[in-house]
């Protein structure tokens, strides 16, 4: 292979554009060769810079765009919601009546509530804002910021028994949706993760002591899906934020996955 | 919330990209809204869509250059042919690749190199979609992708900003 078409492939491999066996050899390759291994570390750190070097203002849709106060009003109720939240404890009785899957993920629901507030946005969760007073969680809402994922919305929407599950909904620059669902339903799941996945959709559940836990996303690349999933999983059970070095994989593997083909 | 607003931050940044300037930035994407909003015919499939706003964009860009009478080396023929060769491995030092030493380098890049990195890093679209919107081959996106890193390394290479020293430890007393 002739030096172009290797610089070429490092540049393809940053910026998550090679298959699987294509990805193996490069990191192969980096593996042997010093040269390749810094060429990929600054075309890597290149790329970060890049990325972060465009502040991005304030950008409405134009007036004759439609609804713009009413979104404007959602997205702050939807952030008082959020901050609301991570200070609210408490406890849900739950009756179980779930449709679970196999593995005990209520996979089409958890689906149609991604699909609910992904489709119609942050306005969408205006009937169903939790209020501190009448849904109280215990749970641990972390912060994503290291995968270009800020909370764009929260919501309770009615679990697969009936009852209220928490929602919240994290956006991506590149249009990557994630949603994650907690809820006190009863099912097999235990601390261990499942890891399932349909069609284009990967979904991860486990139970962080009475709370079952899923984590879904459509179109993600399934690695930092995993990443991700196995950040949130942890931060759940340790009620701790997520550490330095997840921090920095989870950056990492934004940088060099594709966007969400959603 | 309409379909067009998660894209708006990252027509921005390819409109920078395009412009270096923020306000003509924000125009353009406002002309973009506009357009995508008044069309009759609007591209059912997410991938389709999101191309398509990206190709307004860059035509508004082109009519605001007609309109004022400028050029632009974007919408000229290559001065470098495809099969130009990439530089070798850059070996400047790695410190030098920060957001200050990015940014002045890109305002010193040729349109071309700017305009790719705006699309595959700023607005974060695959080579595939780079492609439609460039309305070139998808290998010819891997090509020039490396040769404008490539180009911008060596810009940050030349660049007066150097990286802090260590501090030496403090010697024991």
């Amino acid at each position: 292979m002739d030096k172009k078409t290797k610089i070429e492939r490092a540049n393809a491999f940053v910026d998550g554009e090679l298959d699987r066996a294509a990805r193996t050899d490069v990191l192969a390759e980096a593996a042997r060769n010093p040269d390749m291994a810094r060429e990929l570390a600054q075309l890597n750190r290149l790329k970060m810079a890049v990325e972060d070097s465009v502040e991005v203002p304030a950008i409405d849709l134009p007036a004759s765009g439609r609804g713009r106060a009413a979104r404007r009003w959602a997205i702050g109720l939807a952030t008082a919601a959020s901050l609301a939240l991570v200070a609210v404890t408490g406890i849900i009785a739950w009756t179980d009546r779930t449709p679970a899957t196999d593995h005990g993920i209520p996979l089409a629901w958890a689906l149609d509530v991604h699909g609910g507030w992904r489709d119609a946005g942050p306005a969408a969760g205006n009937p169903g804002l939790p209020r501190p007073t009448t849904v109280r969680l215990d749970a641990h809402v972390p912060d994503l910021s290291a995968a270009k994922l800020r909370i764009a919305h929260v919501g309770a929407a009615p679990g697969p028994d009936g009852a209220k599950a928490l929602v919240v909904g994290y956006l991506g620059t590149r249009g990557c949706r994630v949603t994650l669902l907690v809820d006190g339903g009863r099912s097999r799941l235990t601390e261990d993760p499942v890891f399932v996945e349909a069609g284009g959709v990967k979904a991860m559940a486990w139970r962080a002591g009475r709370l079952r836990h899923l984590i879904l996303a459509e179109g993600m690349e399934q690695g930092r899906f995993r990443m991700i999933a196995k950040a949130v999983h942890r931060a759940s059970l340790e009620r701790l934020p997520v550490d330095e070095p997840t921090r920095m994989a989870l950056a990492r593997s934004r940088r060099t996955s594709p966007p969400c083909a959603a | 919330m309409h379909r067009l607003e998660p894209y708006l931050p990252r027509l921005y940044r390819y409109a920078f990209s395009l412009t270096r300037e923020e306000e003509l930035a924000k125009d353009l994407v406002q002309q973009c809204a506009l357009k995508s909003l008044a069309a009759k015919s609007v591209p059912d499939e997410e991938a389709a869509y999101r191309a398509w706003l990206f190709i307004i964009l860059r035509n508004a860009f082109r009519d605001h250059l007609r309109r004022n009478r400028l050029k632009d080396a974007l919408f000229q023929p290559d001065p470098l042919p495809e099969d130009e060769p990439v530089m070798e491995y850059w070996r400047g030092d790695e410190r030098l690749i920060n957001i200050l030493n990015v940014k002045q380098a890109m305002g010193r890049l040729n349109a071309k190199d700017r305009e790719i990195i705006g699309l595959v890093d700023l607005a974060g679209l695959s080579y595939a979609e780079s492609a439609e919107v460039l309305d070139i081959p998808a290998g010819t996106v891997m090509s020039r992708i490396s040769r404008a890193r490539a180009r911008l390394l060596a810009l940050i290479g030349e660049s007066n900003v150097a990286p802090l020293k260590p501090a030496r430890a403090r010697r024991r007393t």
